[in-house]
């Protein structure tokens, strides 16, 4: 399941290959024809304009001479400009492709991996999911995956590096293999002192980033917690705090900026040099007749030409090691436990549940022992019980958020671990206490398990959930954005919202976990009767505090230490001796009481 | 300005919003002119260099003689040694402008934000300020320093070239030259074009990882409504757009670079087209015209840099505004200028002259309402509030329970009426002298970072360390920091997020009670935490209450009982007032979420028990 980084990497770049190829291919052309450029310049001053024999290999003297020699291109210098230019498109038309392709190969890599490890975070578990921080993975959601993708674009840009210094030098040892040789020297200083520039240079930056870090985050409380700053009037000492922290991290970037000075000043130090020798020494040997002076000056340009590369190398490694870090924090989130979605059977469901001797624990912490309960179709049950006594585990159970450890929870009769994952959760909906709303309207919101949204089917849920009319209050009405960017709902609505929302997406069972404590009694009694009234055939599980709210279920269960410990309509529990009469009584009582506090 | 805008454009360069940011340059004067002294510098010499070649081949090389040869190479080595002095002080003083620049204005903003109400955080979001104040700050440092001096030095360059091409031969010269309006034209569209471009991906970029955070937050909630391919589909969507307009930019880039290269061969291939007759008249030797041409080879590249630098610097116009809109943001609650003059500022309070609070409250025909909202929220209201007396307001979540305390802590300032404290209209006295007396303990424990001790003695930053403990002590907290290996010195992270919450309040109680504030307000103080802190909070609010005049906002009715005055507020008003006896006899709401939560809390005594017994 959990694949090396690499095979990530492989699996991202599906398709792409074409691209990266394209991308290569170019680099490689627009790299020769970017040397035969300054090449065909060198050859026109230094032997149709200048008098020098032709620095060409033989065949291309050949093919000169029988136009016409150096005079014919003297009195015809169009015809070598026509070539200069063919070659200079060539190599622009090269440039082209090469960024095309290579744009297209990184966005698109970016898209892949945004995508694919959106995907794969949507069919990872519940257990994963409670085990995140989103923070962490946003992180690794953006400044990773950019970091592989630039990455990916500069493995090619170390194919050009390398494919131009290779060039240059097999142009320049053509013209003058010791001259080349020379040349050559600095190639690995300058690298070298690259990479130890870039290693020394680290530490101070991360350090630097970290002063930086932390000056953010002062800023970020102070920003956060206006309130505290005001309540206790410290705006001055905040901004003592804040001025020290400032001017550390000022120096710290000033002192270093000092240090890279000399560093960057040396590394441009280098190639001057570089070009002092290799100046100095082809005047040498021009002197003593070894090359001419058009050698001399194309040898220069190929020369001024290396600089680039050959420094940009240094850096390239450098970021090699970050992707590689990148790579595989992004791994660690595309190898996420995945949901199985694709087998088991697709059915319709009635809604007849069963629970049998059904075992499950979370770690060490044993929550239920062999619970075993029916709920048949159409019916209502409700279940009462402690908070952590596992009442929400039990739909969590239902809807295979997680598995049972033992046992079996059927539905229709058939093991809904043989379900379909899809056919499952579509049937069984479950509203939950703090119902999580999406940043769009509340149309969108309710119809959010439907593509092409039927605003009939909107408002009879809302009418339902007993929140149209509220809903049609706001100034937007059903087009109002919920959330941040839109109106902030009171608990009460959300939790009204959801409701709709799960009645909207037509599932047989319905669960609410809790969610209707946010609203008030009257309207939870209408809620209810309105729901048996308009929506035929739905199975329901109430888990609540509220007895009222429990009273008309059909079968009320009782839920303490993992075991359903009464069980019965709420006439039959009432006379029973046991929990359900204890709590009916405490009701009761608190009225009684409550008159006499008022009395004093 | 929308303040939710990240990315807003600019419409156009205004010179008046750059006139008022110039003046944190002017401290770095000497710094700008030594940076632009060695960019000139550099920028010649890199124009020289060439030159240097031209010189060997003339002098040693046609003429065959090494005659001289080692002072030509001490000489290059000389001025290749210049050069990089003029590197290295180019470098420093670049970074020192821009880190100073940045400085300076990082530290007006604070300062300036630190004196801005409350009502200008409720309205703005956290990051937009923190964008100002960091990240804005930043680049407008640069913009004096790396881009300045980009623009000299390639300026310097390209006239010097100029200068030489000129002297090697003035006709090529002047028809080379004539390309640079051409090219400077087609750089500057299109840089214009791919400032706009970046900025509408950038943008698109954070709806990108705003689809991250509402679907990984929504996750649970997709996969029971089992929406996941829906949810799926619009992250394509958004990713999508995120790719095209991407590659929207890149695809300027893609033209763009090509364009600039056939331009300079087009320069070139005049050049090359012209040097027969030139060097025919003798106008021209061999070795110039090489000198010549690679002198247009390298032309085109800073005349390139410059125009990327000048659009740069007009796509700075927004941030430029950004941080003028933040320096004039004003305070709503300002202390008029003859209290400033008797109590001072925030930053230079005269407290020798503040006088001692008692804590006698008073509003007097108080009508609010809240400056971004129409409806007012208090009407004519009085209430007069004794020192030592105790008053709830209690109602649901988002009831408006805040309102009176923000106008107690003259967070707000009533629309109409007065507030007196100790029989003074508040606005007779700084608000910092109000503020300095507060005890205040919040829903959300906001500690800082830094240790446990530098918390509690926040507002009480002379404080030994008897007392701090006596504090914490008293809240309760002094047990669990002694356990901790570092007790009092151990760091809590940002925010203090490295104590549990319930950890955090008891500490945030302790820096209350060190305050020693005469004025307690408590804001809903135990709602987040764990019912185990609860019942030790509840346990000493009876202390706390001693001596200060308080107000207790709660949600929990068990711990307002016993107030004096419990006010009861719903959809921002409030609804019901009195003492809780006469309260429970109104049967109203008070009585209704009072049995509502008793009876919870019953229930829940009667399950524990039950296990209890087993």
């Amino acid at each position: 399941m959990t694949g090396s980084k690499y095979d990530f990497l492989k699996k991202q770049m599906k398709g792409n290959y074409k691209y990266l190829f394209t991308s290569v291919f170019f680099i490689l052309i627009g790299s020769f024809f970017s040397f035969l450029g300054p090449k065909l310049i060198g050859v026109a001053v230094d032997s149709i304009i200048g008098t020098a024999p032709f620095d060409l290999p033989a065949f291309v003297v050949d093919v000169i001479n029988g136009a016409g020699g150096r005079g014919y291109f003297l009195a015809n210098i169009w015809v070598v400009i026509l070539v200069f230019l063919a070659i200079k498109i060539t190599e622009a038309f090269c440039e082209f492709m090469r960024l095309g392709a290579s744009n297209y190969l990184g966005e698109n890599l970016g898209y892949n991996m945004r995508q694919s490890i959106f995907e794969r975070l949507q069919s990872a578990t519940f257990a994963y999911h409670k085990g995140i921080y989103t923070g962490d993975i946003i992180q690794r959601c953006s400044t990773d995956i950019d970091t592989v993708r630039m990455f990916v674009l500069e493995m090619t840009d170390i194919i050009r590096v390398v494919s131009k210094i290779v060039i240059a030098y097999w142009f320049m040892t053509g013209i003058s293999l010791p001259l080349a040789l020379i040349s050559f020297t600095t190639v690995p200083l300058v690298s070298a002192f690259s990479v130890y520039f870039t290693g020394k240079i680290q530490k101070r930056f991360l350090a630097a980033d970290e002063a930086e870090g932390e000056l953010q985050s002062r800023v970020q409380e102070n920003l956060s917690a206006p309130r505290v700053v005001r309540a206790f009037g410290k705006q001055k000492q905040e901004r003592d705090l804040f001025e020290k922290g400032n001017n550390l991290f000022t120096d710290m970037w000033t002192n270093m900026g000092n240090l890279m000075a000399w560093f960057w000043a040396i590394g441009d130090l280098l190639p001057v040099l570089q070009v002092i020798l290799v100046l100095s020494s082809g005047t040498f040997f021009a002197v003593k007749g070894l090359i001419t002076p058009g050698q001399i000056i194309s040898f220069m340009v190929y020369n001024n030409m290396l600089a680039w590369p050959i420094r940009s190398l240094g850096r390239i490694f450098g970021n090699m090691a970050k992707a590689t870090v990148s790579l595989g924090r992004i791994n660690e989130v595309y190898s996420a436990p995945q949901e199985d979605y694709d087998s088991g059977i697709d059915m319709e469901i009635k809604g007849d549940i069963e629970f049998k001797d059904v075992s499950f624990s979370f770690g060490k912490q044993q929550i239920f022992e062999n619970l075993s309960f029916t709920v048949p179709a159409g019916q209502t049950v409700a279940i009462l019980g402690a908070s952590g006594s596992g009442k929400s585990t039990i739909l969590a159970l239902l809807a295979r958020f997680y598995d049972a450890d033992s046992g079996q929870i059927t539905i229709d009769g058939v093991d809904i671990k043989d379900i379909n994952l899809h056919t499952l959760r579509q049937n069984v909906g479950i509203v939950m206490q703090e119902p999580f709303l999406f940043g769009k309207t509340i149309r969108e919101n309710i119809s959010i398990t439907d593509r092409k949204p039927d605003m009939e089917k909107v408002i009879e849920s809302t009418q339902i959930a007993q929140v149209h009319r509220s809903i049609t209050n706001f100034e937007n009405g059903y087009d109002t954005i919920v959330g941040e960017k839109g109106v902030t709902l009171s608990g009460g609505q959300k939790q009204r919202v959801a409701i709709a929302r799960t009645l909207y997406s037509g599932a047989k069972i319905l669960c609410f976990d809790d969610s209707l404590s946010a609203v008030d009694s009257l309207t939870d009694a209408n809620i209810r009767k309105e729901l048996h009234k308009r929506v035929e055939g739905i199975t329901t599980i109430i888990i609540s505090q509220r007895v009222n709210t429990l009273m008309e279920a059909d079968k009320i269960l009782v839920l303490d230490g993992g075991r359903i410990v009464q069980q019965g309509t709420h006439s039959q529990l009432a006379e029973q001796e046991g929990i359900y009469r204890e709590i009916v009584k405490i009701q009761s009582d608190i009225i009684e009481q409550t008159k006499q506090e008022a009395q004093g | 300005m929308d303040r939710h805008d990240e990315y807003a454009l600019a419409d156009r360069f205004n010179l008046n919003e750059w006139k008022r940011i110039y003046k944190y340059v002017i401290p770095y004067k000497k710094h700008v002119y030594m940076l632009l002294f060695a960019a000139v510098g550099t920028g010649i010499f890199d124009a020289i260099f060439p030159m240097m070649t031209r010189f060997a081949i003339t002098n040693f090389i046609e003429a065959k003689t090494l005659n001289g040869i080692w002072l030509f190479v001490a000489a290059f080595l000389a001025l290749a040694l210049i050069q990089l002095y003029f590197n290295v002080i180019y470098t420093q003083h670049a970074i020192r402008i821009e880190m100073g620049v940045g400085r300076d204005m990082r530290y007006d903003l604070f300062s300036h934000v630190q004196e801005l109400s409350l009502d200008y955080f409720n309205a703005t979001p956290v990051g937009f300020i923190l964008a100002r104040i960091m990240s804005d700050t930043q680049s407008l440092g640069a913009i004096f320093s790396w881009q300045l001096s980009a623009f000299a030095w390639n300026l310097a360059y390209v006239l010097s070239a100029a200068v030489n091409m000129f002297i090697l031969s003035p006709p090529l010269a002047t028809a080379v030259l004539l390309t640079i309006p051409v090219v400077a034209l087609l750089a500057g569209k299109f840089q214009k074009k791919l400032l706009v471009l970046n900025r509408i991906a950038r943008k698109q970029n954070s709806v990108v990882t705003a689809g991250y955070n509402e679907n990984i937050n929504g996750a649970v909630t997709i996969k029971e409504l089992d929406c996941r391919h829906r949810i799926n589909g619009e992250f394509a969507d958004i990713n999508g757009e995120m790719r095209r307009k991407a590659f929207a930019a890149k695809r300027v880039e893609m033209i763009f670079f090509p364009c600039i290269m056939v331009v300079s061969s087009g320069a070139l291939a005049f050049v090359l087209g012209m040097s027969p007759v030139m060097v025919n008249k003798g106008a021209l030797d061999v070795a110039s015209l090489a000198v010549f041409i690679s002198y247009t080879f390298t032309l085109l590249d800073p005349i390139e840099t410059i125009t990327r630098t000048f659009s740069r610097i007009m796509g700075l116009q927004a941030n430029v505004e950004r941080v003028n809109s933040l320096l004039d943001a004003a305070p709503t609650v300002t202390d008029r200028a003859d209290v400033v003059e008797k109590y001072g500022d925030i930053y230079n309070a005269k407290k020798e002259n503040w006088e001692e609070i008692k804590g006698d409250i008073e509003f007097r025909d108080v009508s609010f309402k809240y400056p971004d909202s129409e409806k007012y929220v208090l009407e004519n209201f009085n209430l007069k509030i004794k020192a030592g007396t105790c008053v709830a307001i209690v109602g649901a979540t988002g009831a408006g329970k805040s309102t009176l305390v923000n106008l107690v802590c003259r967070f707000f300032e009533p629309t109409s009426g007065q507030i007196l404290i100790d029989g003074v209209d508040y606005r007779e006295r700084s608000y910092l002298w109000l503020q300095s007396n507060l005890s205040y303990v919040l829903q959300t424990p906001h500690l800082f970072s830094g240790t446990i001790l530098d918390n509690i003695k926040y507002a009480n930053p002379d404080a030994t360390m008897e007392q701090v403990i006596d504090a914490a002590k008293q809240a309760q907290a002094h047990s669990f920091i002694e356990k901790l290996p570092e007790g009092y010195n151990t760091e809590v992270g940002q925010g203090g997020d490295k104590l549990s919450t319930g950890q955090k309040q008891l500490v945030s109680i302790a820096r209350a009670i060190l305050a020693k504030g005469k004025i307690l307000v408590m804001d809903e103080a135990t709602s987040s935490v764990d019912t185990q802190t609860e019942q030790m909070i509840n346990g000493m609010t009876d202390q706390l209450l001693k001596d200060r005049t308080s107000f207790i906002i709660a949600h929990r009715l068990s711990t307002v009982k016993n107030a004096d005055v419990i006010i009861v507020v719903d959809e921002g008003k409030i609804i019901e007032m009195g003492n809780h006896r006469q309260l429970l006899r109104a049967e109203g709401h008070y009585y209704r979420m009072y049995t509502g939560q008793w009876e919870e809390k019953r229930q829940d005594e009667f399950f524990r028990n039950l296990h209890n017994d087993k």
